[in-house]
């Protein structure tokens, strides 16, 4: 994975908070850096759009750990 | 004066020769014109013979091309029918690859909808536990 866990976790806050409230302009930037980074095909898409394509990142990378942690 | 009997009887004569002379002289000029007439006639004639002959060998050869263009035509058509034919075979066949295809492609696009739904769901869920582990905000 392009993103280290650190990273990961960070791109999870900013989602979670983004269900909550609306994320800075710094802090949509950051975003948008992350899924970049994981699908370089969202440079341009909407936020809503890179939220979505975020979420399933997240959820991938959690099962991923899950099925790790498992194993 | 007496004119002699002989005298007259050679003017008679001599005016009968004249006037059959003339009459001869007209019969022949008559029957002159009359067969230039008739050889102008018939070289008309022979002319209309033979623009009528050249109208004929015209008329064979526009039937024989007249012929030709509906046999051209006949085949024309049974080539444009054929050729229907395999348009419309083609259409059903690219119709039904196309109906398989967009049978396929539902059938990924459902298969990705679910994955990306589930995995959406459970990134829903460790974002949020992430961002409420956090105290809601930094």
């Amino acid at each position: 994975m392009p993103l280290s866990p650190a990273q990961l976790e960070r791109m999870e806050y900013l989602l979670g908070k983004s269900q909550h409230t609306s994320l800075t302009a710094m802090e949509q930037s950051e975003l948008r850096r992350y899924v970049v980074a994981e699908q370089p095909g969202a440079k341009d898409v909407t936020f809503e759009t890179l939220v979505t394509l975020g979420l399933i990142i997240v959820g991938a990378y959690l099962l991923y750990k899950f099925i790790e942690s498992t194993a | 004066m007496e004119i002699p009997d002989q005298l007259i009887v050679t003017l008679l004569i001599g005016l009968l020769l004249a006037v059959l002379a003339q009459a001869i002289m007209s019969y022949r000029a008559f029957y002159q014109h009359k067969e230039e007439v008739r050889n102008h006639l018939d070289t008309k004639s022979e002319n209309i013979v033979k623009s009528i002959e050249n109208w004929n060998i015209k008329n064979e050869n526009c039937s024989i091309r007249i012929d030709n263009i509906y046999a051209r035509l006949e085949s024309f058509e049974g080539k444009q029918e054929q050729a229907n034919k395999d348009i419309w075979t083609r259409t059903d066949q690219m119709e039904r690859r196309l109906h398989d295809e967009l049978s396929l492609l539902k059938k990924d696009i459902l298969v990705l909808q679910t994955t990306s739904d589930l995995l959406r769901k459970v990134g829903l869920r460790g974002s949020e536990d992430t961002y409420q582990k956090r105290g809601g905000d930094e």
